[in-house]
């Protein structure tokens, strides 16, 4: 069945079978292989992209639910504020090392940091509860986001 | 692993669904949030040839307060009634024990409905559901009935509905002024499901003593028991430390009998002992035990 | 050489990150191949059983299913594995690429599919009728070394699959003469890599060149090629290997796996590209597994704490099928076991068993027991004799004036700084206002952890050891014609930052600036022929090779350069930035060349060359880094554990470290923090479980649970480096002592609390229910400390 789909702002037609997980259609069907597949448990996180600007495990929808959806993932058009100052964060603070759960963490935190403008380092570690990372230890992580949090207040204040 | 073939429909209103339902029977499942159902398609646990997509069904997706509780649409995300205004002010605990489930990504997507009917044993809501009574507003193509979840809710996997049916909503009865509510969540590791929730709903009469008091556990891969008849010997009397021991021993007895004393069960009890009390406490306003509520 | 390092130690943001949050990585899996087929695997359901017979037709008739294949289809393709080098204790094994009549553990391999997408391939696979007559299944180490043992291999006609004895001096005679000799044991459990990419390859043959490309991500692209022909019957010019970007890999990716073959010998046959993407199941279940180890150790001591003497008794699990010689892992624990402590009188046995699990492999810092070991023991020593375990560990060791140092285990110590490390992480710590204590709530202790780490191999180790393969590495740079430089290693990146490191070294060995040094790695054809990567080398071989590589392009250019301004010789030429100057004191003048125009005249004005100098700028030099190079560290931490729950919080974490020089801190301090949230993971929540039956309990990330956020401390990580005297910029290599620190700062630290309550604990991990159970049931009380 052919399906259509806003992706990254584009609307996109395409193929697809219902029970074709939306992790593999961004992926093989859409070359979009930001998105990565590393548990199809729902566990690790790594696959997360925003459906309508909320994040969601691509590995537990299947695609052919987004129709008339939007979905998000880190090639993502014009990258939202939220992403650019995590970028430049992630990037200062040494917070990825192999970097394939980095996606994943990106996704999710563009969307947290948007809603929760003032969030503190509790609700950070709370919300990085749910990707894994299996390099860094997290530290680096939890700092560069708290600074990317930081870094986008500024920005609110000028 | 990857999920097997199935034929998908995607319907909007309820009146579709029973119909559909009506039609395909076992042989086809509802795909609300999906957290819990895709993981168990990809690794082929289970195997519909028909997957019915609710996610449009908007008249699921809303929250109520009525007359006599709060009426929660089958649809709604575990964020939602997380970040309710509405349910934070009828009924708290369950506002916080929505935030609590999964990660911050699953709760987008985790319904309320969905998670009852799956009748998870280590779930948040179904423990919600227990707690406070809830009813289910199923429907069929044969009418309209609600039934109460502590009757559908059989075993761990099992919410027994009939033949057709769909849940659409779920109530929450109002509750009195003078009820208090505590949960405990333990998890043996950050990132696993709670080994261990347990929930108090204690009411007060004028005097400050019991009027009612109902615990429910979740501890092991049992159904949560709901613990209420077994406490009312204790009515009128004032829910101080002496009486919350006595709680505590009968439900660490009960729940012993239930999930066993093997090396696991016998953890579980311990730890139990313990959260039992915190909750107590809490319930009974007592925050010198340093109660979670 | 270089006048000075201009951008070695710098914390350098790395350059491989900008694809990486951009999303522009390409990991194996990212890489389209126009008419890839995609492979899946059936696997046993069974720990042990009979493969009776096997029918695809029903799978051969679904739409877009090409080939469904069985181990004695491939037989044909395909020769065995046989791991027989001649060490003495080990019994050679061999293996076919898939089984073909009996199937050793639960996901070992039984069929494959090819099909024209995974999801066609799995729906095939549930169409494979496999008729398995079950076997009593042995997934107990101790029990699988019973003689009355089910066999794991039958050819073996034992499961005890190497045993290894050293001794030096005569540990034996002191423990006889010793005023007390106390015994100690440890029981570390079984666990796995789990790197969030899980394996995967695409294989093409190129029928009309006769050409295999492999793309996998691997750590070792030439060792891996040499495995592949070998296995093939091909000469390594038919095979190109390529990693690209690796999603972790921490050891797993560095045998040649039999699904990876399967794959190739698949892709040959048919004349297709194909393709595989292990599955999480798959990863968890049959990838490669690690650490299931016992140790005992029996220390002869004297009233003092001193050690007289010691032998260390160790067990080690290694699964259905030796992917390495199965003395590989345990042999170096029993080599660097008594790390920076004096003791002459040294023995160790270990006997490594087969049993109906997956195979197991090195898992970042293979050796890490070891850490545990030798400093439990020294913690049982203290408690046992009533002394500090500071100033036990202080008795024991060597002074710096001892180095170098031959261990007992034959290698030899030096420029570490272990007093050093150790008296400053004391101060940090707080360790002398510190006492285990019981508040009613918590129990209060405090661990440490002296850490030897031995980061480099060279090939005197390998030969000396007995294991195969050659320690050395291979540069490669070139200086291309508009002057950029172009270097490369055999190694292959999962997260370590070569990129950015190995550019800050050749950009001062060649005296450029690191954004004109462009790394590439990972391709077998466009790399030298290297070791890969594995243990800490990173540094110490590949930074070593690059740099010695680099001088000799200085020179070269220097010599040119002098040529150009028309000087007999180099003397005051420098090469800054890449710009040739004159070295002057207190600063430096241009002479108006640079790197881009030496560059076009070796390429394009070869005329204009000295006498005697070749036209080109392309440079070969490989290093064989000493025998074994170490870094050392001390690790400790306080805790506290929840009486009601057994829960375990680690209050303070910290590690005082010397790795030689370093590259790059940003990186560093990464690599060091990243590896202790390793061996907490593994400390206290891994656990690969099996049944009696040999079932896997623990193939979802569900069930084998590795840290999250939540789980990991605060690491602080005090510098007090000192270069080594041996390699190339004082380069000592690391990242895996971290995980050899974290078991043994914590374990200690659990164990100095449980003191309190004269509880012990032996095994890992350490849930909360085995801490509860230690502190009320008594389980561990007096099994630890033994005295003889």
């Amino acid at each position: 069945m052919i399906i259509s789909l806003t992706v990254n702002g584009e609307v996109r037609d395409v193929a697809v079978e219902p029970h074709y997980l939306l992790s593999d259609v961004l992926r093989d069907r859409l070359d979009l292989t930001a998105t990565h597949v590393g548990c199809e448990q729902g566990i690790c996180g790594a696959c997360t992209v925003l459906v309508d600007g909320q994040p969601a495990r691509a590995c537990l929808l299947f695609a052919v639910q987004m129709e008339g959806h939007a979905v998000t993932t880190l090639e993502g058009g014009a990258p939202s504020v939220e992403l650019r100052a995590l970028r430049a964060a992630f990037h200062t603070h040494h917070a990825q090392q192999c970097g394939f759960c980095t996606p994943g963490i990106l996704m999710t935190f563009a969307a947290y940091l948007r809603d929760h403008p003032d969030c503190d380092e509790a609700g950070v570690r709370a919300v990085l509860g749910g990707n894994l990372c299996r390099c860094t230890g997290y530290g680096p992580i939890v700092r560069a986001i708290m600074a990317a949090s930081a870094a986008l207040r500024e920005v609110a204040d000028v | 692993m990857k999920p097997a073939p199935f034929s998908y429909h995607r319907l909007q209103t309820v009146a579709e669904l029973v119909g559909l339902k009506a039609r395909l029977g076992d042989a086809a499942v509802i795909l609300a949030g999906g957290q819990s159902l895709v993981p168990m398609l990809t690794l082929r646990l289970s195997r519909p040839e028909h997957v019915i997509d609710v996610n449009d069904i908007v008249e699921m997706d809303h929250i109520l307060p009525e007359q006599d509780g709060l009426r929660i649409g089958a649809l709604v995300r575990h964020q939602h009634v997380a970040e309710s205004a509405v349910v934070a002010t009828h009924l708290p605990l369950l506002r916080r024990m929505a935030g609590g489930v999964g990660n911050y990504a699953v709760r987008q997507r985790g319904t309320i409905g969905g998670s009852l009917v799956l009748a998870d044993p280590a779930a948040h809501m179904p423990l919600a559901a227990l707690l406070f009574d809830a009813r289910l507003v199923l429907r069929s193509a044969r009418g309209v009935r609600t039934a109460a979840y502590r009757d559908l809710y059989r075993s761990p996997l099992n919410c027994a509905l009939d033949a057709g049916e769909v849940v659409v909503s779920v109530c929450f009865p109002r509750q009195p002024e003078a009820m208090r509510a505590v949960a405990e969540m333990f998890h043996v590791t950050a990132g696993s499901f709670p080994a261990l929730i347990c929930a108090v709903r204690l009411v007060a009469d004028a005097q400050g003593g019991l009027a009612g008091l109902t615990i429910v556990v979740a501890a092991g891969a049992v159904r949560p028991p709901v613990m209420e008849g077994m406490f009312d010997d204790l009515r009128g009397v004032r829910p101080d430390a002496a009486l919350r021991g006595e709680v505590v021993r009968r439900v660490v007895a009960h729940m012993g009998g239930l999930i066993g004393q093997d090396a696991a069960g016998r953890y579980l009890l311990s730890v139990l002992e313990g959260r039992m009390a915190m909750c107590l406490a809490g319930a009974a306003g007592d925050t010198k035990e340093g109660a979670g509520a | 050489m270089s006048e000075r390092e201009a951008y070695v130690g710098q914390p350098r943001p790395r350059r491989e990150d900008h694809r990486l949050l951009a999303g522009l990585a390409r990991y194996v899996d990212d890489i389209k191949v126009a008419g890839a087929l995609h492979a899946a695997f059936l696997r046993s359901p069974h720990g042990h059983a009979r493969i009776v017979s096997i029918d695809v037709t029903a799978a051969l008739e679904l739409l877009g299913v090409v080939t469904v294949v069985t181990g004695e289809d491939l037989a044909e393709d395909v020769t065995d594995l046989t791991v027989a080098p001649p060490i003495e204790g080990l019994r050679p094994t061999s293996m076919p690429v898939m089984p073909v009549d009996r199937v050793r553990f639960q996901g070992d391999l039984v069929a494959c599919v090819v099909a024209a997408d995974r999801y066609v391939a799995e729906e095939a696979m549930e169409r494979i009728v496999v008729e398995y007559a079950e076997l009593p299944a042995v997934s107990d180490m101790f029990a699988a070394l019973r003689d009355d043992s089910v066999l794991v291999d039958e050819a073996l006609g034992t499961n005890l699959v190497a045993r290894r004895v050293h001794r030096a001096g005569d540990p034996e005679a002191r423990l006889a003469a010793a005023p007390r000799v106390i015994e100690a044991e440890f029981h570390q459990q079984r666990q796995t890599h789990a790197p969030i990419e899980t394996r995967g390859c695409i294989a093409q043959w190129d029928p009309g060149r006769e050409h295999l490309t492999l793309v996998i991500g691997s750590q070792v692209p030439h060792p891996l090629r040499t495995q592949i022909v070998r296995r093939l019957g091909l000469r390594d010019s038919q095979v190109s290997v390529s990693s690209p970007d690796v999603g972790g890999s921490f050891g797993q990716k560095i045998a040649l796996y039999r699904e990876e073959l399967a794959i190739c010998a698949l892709a040959r046959r048919l004349g297709r590209p194909v393709r595989w993407k292990e599955d999480r199941m798959e990863n968890l279940l049959a990838a490669c597994h690690a650490r299931e180890q016992w140790c005992r150790t029996r220390a002869a001591v004297d009233d003092t704490g001193r050690i007289l003497g010691l032998t260390l008794e160790m067990v080690e699990d290694f699964g259905a099928y030796c992917f390495y010689p199965a003395n590989y892992i345990s042999e170096v624990v029993g080599i660097i076991l008594t790390g920076q402590y004096g003791i002459a009188d040294y023995g160790y046995e270990i006997r490594v068993a087969l049993t109906n699990k997956c195979g197991v492999g090195p898992m970042r810092a293979p050796m890490a027991m070891a850490s545990w070991v030798m400093e439990g023991t020294l913690d049982v020593i203290a408690r046992r004799l009533g002394l500090d375990p500071a100033e036990v560990r202080r008795r024991n060791m060597l002074a710096d004036q001892a180095l170098p140092y031959v261990m007992p285990g034959g290698e030899t110590l030096l420029d570490v700084n272990c007093a050093e490390t150790m008296e400053t992480a004391l101060d940090e710590i707080g360790y002398a206002a510190h006492r285990p204590h019981d508040d009613g709530r918590y129990l209060y202790g405090l661990g440490l952890c002296n850490v030897v780490e031995s980061t480099t191999y060279g090939s005197r180790f390998y030969k000396n050891s007995g294991i195969g393969g050659s320690g050395h590495e291979a540069a490669r740079i070139i200086v291309e014609p508009d002057g950029t430089v172009s270097a490369s290693v055999g190694m292959a990146a999962a997260g370590q930052g070569y990129e950015t490191t190995f550019a800050q070294v050749v950009a001062d060995g060649v005296g450029v600036r690191p954004d004109d040094v462009a790394v590439t790695l990972g391709h077998s054809d466009t790399s030298p022929y290297g070791m890969g990567s594995r243990g800490g080398r990173g540094a110490t071989a590949g930074g070593g090779a690059l740099y010695l590589c680099a001088a000799e392009v200085r020179a070269h250019l220097l010599r040119l350069a002098a040529h150009r301004l028309g000087l007999n010789a180099t003397d005051g030429l420098g090469l800054r930035d890449g710009r040739i100057v004159w070295v002057r004191a207190g600063g430096s003048e241009e002479t108006g060349l640079d790197v881009a125009d030496l560059a076009r005249t070796a390429y394009f004005d070869p005329l204009a060359l000295p006498e005697g100098m070749r036209p080109g700028l392309e440079f070969y030099r490989t290093y064989d880094p000493p025998p074994m190079t170490f870094s050392n560290s001390t690790h400790a931490c306080r805790v506290r554990i929840a009486r009601e729950t057994g829960r375990l919080e680690i209050l303070d974490y910290l590690v005082v470290e010397n790795c030689g020089t370093v590259i790059n801190p940003l990186v560093v301090h990464g690599q060091q923090a990243g590896a202790v949230a390793m061996g907490l993971s593994g400390t206290l929540l891994e656990n690969v479980v099996y049944d009696q039956a040999g079932r896997n309990l623990s193939a979802t990330f569900a069930d084998y649970t590795i840290a999250t956020v939540a789980d990991i401390p605060a690491i602080r990580i005090i510098a007090r480096a000192t270069p080594s005297s041996r390699t190339p910029l004082g380069l000592k290599g690391m990242a895996e002592g971290g995980v050899m620190g974290a078991i043994g700062a914590v374990a200690n630290a659990v164990n100095d609390a449980l003191s309190v309550v004269g509880a012990q604990v032996t095994c890992l991990p350490l849930t909360p229910m085995r801490l509860h159970a230690a502190i009320h049931d008594g389980i561990g009380r007096a099994a630890q400390g033994q005295e003889g």
